[in-house]
């Protein structure tokens, strides 16, 4: 009897685990997306910002860390921008709404692209909320960062200068 | 080797699963305070409480929180001593005199570090009243597993209990209690998640209530409560929640927990809530509770010289008895992005009847021992 | 007799739990992290409902533990 429940408990815990076969790693190419921009009516894809330093974060508008993160990078963003840095910042919320509402409290000026059905999350292998990756101009990876806490904003502003420095 | 463990090692071992830079650290790094008023009043002017309690979580770097609360209890009211029979041989509940008001004062603070995928946390109070002192130390470990879909919670406490009793002098005890919790919490599907959670306690000491007595019918005399010298008690609390996205968002709570002890008591509780978004930021909850338990091995309602012995109790809360209960709450919830990030307001009315016949394969010992209460609670909780 | 009976009760639930189990991706967790599906919303008022109940009623225990929401870092 023993034995059975043992048997049960596993095969749930099985059924929920999933691998990415496809993970990413630091040093491979940015995987290339094609998402709808929220301000615009044409897609953006990961190719419209070669040759700059991106901050792709992957967020919701449920994730509380990333209602710490979005002021901090509003603020990166406006600070860097000019020398060729870049957030573009995948919303996965199911419904719209909610990122709207986030919006009205964190307003931001950088690209927000929408991925309702998770697609590119799961290309990304996202494996917790919220994951961002660092890419470099020629679209590799060079950092990738899993959850959000205000302190965190140093060490990556030091990896973006780093970055920034660096040739094509 | 098990097979969990042959799967773990099978999953290391497959190409690109990466360890990514693992980031420690609490969700939440928000400080917050609550402050929550309750009354609670017995029906036939039995007893009152009136409750204040103001907690405060604050993190701590990047892997601490720490967190205390602060509770002010102050009671009034009669409340029943024995049971007697009449001159027809039915029973009578008599109530102590309505005089005293009594306070409780507790303190309790904890303190967790957040690893990636653990959780632990330790903590202690202590609870003051004119008769009752009691002082705890607890401590807990949670583990996150698959992704963070399932967590598995183990808990363990010890708390000792100084006991004295106005109007007894005599009365100079003590009691210790052991609790243990063992549980997982498992997110199902994108809608739902169970729980199910395992306690163990044990008690030792001074386990009486030396203001309760016993009848002697055929003496027409009392003697004081007297119980064993120690308790075991095991409950098995399971809990569901379902989403229901076309209910705009609702959500359905039902609880289930089994109830055994070795003083021959045997419980079923059932809680059923729906948690109903209405508006921007309010909710409404109507909540359900049922209540069936088993009188103790040594309870009567009165006794007689011949069935008396060492250990006899008449206290009502150990007799067999069912409670139905039914009660509402509002919430409204206000999220901002300045300094304070989030106010809610709640207030809750619940009412609860307590009566022989409501137990489930009772005897129904007759409703002598019947009340009903009602609960009220308003609080403000604030996130900064 | 009452063993067989927990056997069974557990083997029920158990059952269906694991019927239901389906791998949720860290992006889809959104319902989950609602305050209405959190086990643990008020803990003031649950604490006073539990401290009510167990000096009114025999039974105690089983509450306790954390998990679901949303699984953030």
């Amino acid at each position: 009897m023993n034995q059975f429940y043992k048997k049960l408990a596993t095969a749930c815990l099985l059924l929920s685990m999933s691998f990415s076969i496809l993970a990413l790693e630091i040093g491979k190419s940015a995987p290339e997306f094609s998402l709808p921009n929220i301000a615009s009516t044409t897609l953006s894809s990961l190719s419209d910002y070669r040759g700059q330093v991106i901050y792709l974060d992957f967020w919701a508008s449920w994730c509380p860390p990333c209602r710490t993160s979005f002021p901090l990078l509003e603020a990166l963003y406006k600070k860097h921008n000019k020398a060729g840095f870049v957030v573009v910042a995948i919303n996965i919320d199911e419904e719209i709404e909610g990122m709207e509402r986030f919006l009205t409290l964190y307003p931001a000026s950088f690209d927000i692209l929408r991925d309702p059905e998770g697609e590119w999350a799961d290309t990304y292998a996202i494996e917790a909320m919220p994951t961002s990756f660092i890419i470099d101009k020629s679209g590799m990876i060079r950092h990738i960062h899993s959850g959000f806490a205000k302190s965190d904003i140093v060490e990556i502003e030091t990896k973006i200068t780093e970055l920034l420095a660096e040739g094509l | 080797m098990s097979l969990i463990n042959r799967l773990s090692l099978a999953a290391l071992a497959l190409p690109g699963i990466v360890a990514e830079d693992a980031y420690a650290g609490r969700v939440d790094e928000t400080f917050s305070t609550d402050f929550q008023y309750a009354h609670y009043e017995e029906s036939n002017d039995r007893m009152e409480v009136d409750v204040f309690n103001l907690t405060a979580v604050a993190p701590i770097g990047k892997n601490f929180t720490a967190s205390l609360d602060l509770v002010r209890d102050t009671m009034s009211g009669a409340s029943p001593v024995l049971n007697v029979k009449d001159g027809q041989g039915n029973v009578q509940q008599f109530l102590s005199s309505a005089s005293i008001t009594d306070e409780r004062d507790a303190l309790n603070a904890s303190l967790s570090y957040a690893f990636d995928d653990v959780d632990l946390s330790i903590g202690g109070g202590v609870s003051d009243e004119n008769d009752y002192f009691s002082g705890h130390v607890n401590a807990g470990v949670s583990w996150a597993l698959n992704k963070k879909l399932t967590t598995l919670n183990l808990t363990g406490s010890v708390a000792f209990d100084e006991i004295t009793a106005t109007g007894r002098p005599e009365i100079n005890e003590t009691k210790t209690s052991q609790k243990y919790l063992l549980g997982v919490t498992q997110i199902l599907n994108k809608d739902s998640l169970i729980q199910s959670n395992m306690t163990f306690a044990y008690h030792n000491g001074y386990l009486s209530d030396p203001y309760k007595r016993v009848y002697i019918e055929d003496t027409a005399t009392q003697v004081n409560d007297a119980r064993p010298g120690n308790k075991f008690q095991w409950a098995w609390l399971t809990r569901y929640v379902h989403h229901f996205k076309a209910a705009n968002k609702a959500a359905l709570h039902a609880d289930y927990r089994l109830y055994i002890d070795d003083w021959g008591v045997d419980a079923h509780t059932v809680e059923l809530s729906w948690f109903q978004p209405i508006a921007d930021g309010w909710q409404i909850v109507p909540r359900f509770r049922y209540y069936t338990q088993d009188k103790a091995d040594f309870y009567q309602a009165t006794f007689t010289s011949s069935n008396l012995g060492a250990i006899h109790s008449s206290d009502y809360r150990l007799a067999g008895f069912g409670s139905i209960g039914a009660g509402i709450k509002l919430t409204k919830s206000f999220l901002m992005s300045g300094f304070v990030k989030e106010v809610k307001l709640q207030a809750a009315f619940d009412y609860n009847d307590r009566k022989a016949s409501y137990q489930i394969g009772g005897d129904n010992s007759g409703s002598f021992d019947d009340y009903s209460f009602y609960m009220v609670t308003a609080s403000i909780n604030a996130r900064f | 007799m009452k063993k067989n009976k927990i056997k069974i009760i557990s083997l029920v639930l158990i059952l269906a739990a694991v019927s239901a189990c389906t791998p949720v991706k860290p992006w889809e967790r959104g319902n989950l992290a609602l305050s209405q599906m959190a086990l643990d919303a008020d803990g003031q008022e649950a604490a006073f409902r539990q401290h009510t109940f167990y000096s009114k009623e025999s039974a105690s225990g089983g509450y306790g533990g954390h998990g679901g929401g949303c699984g953030c870092n």
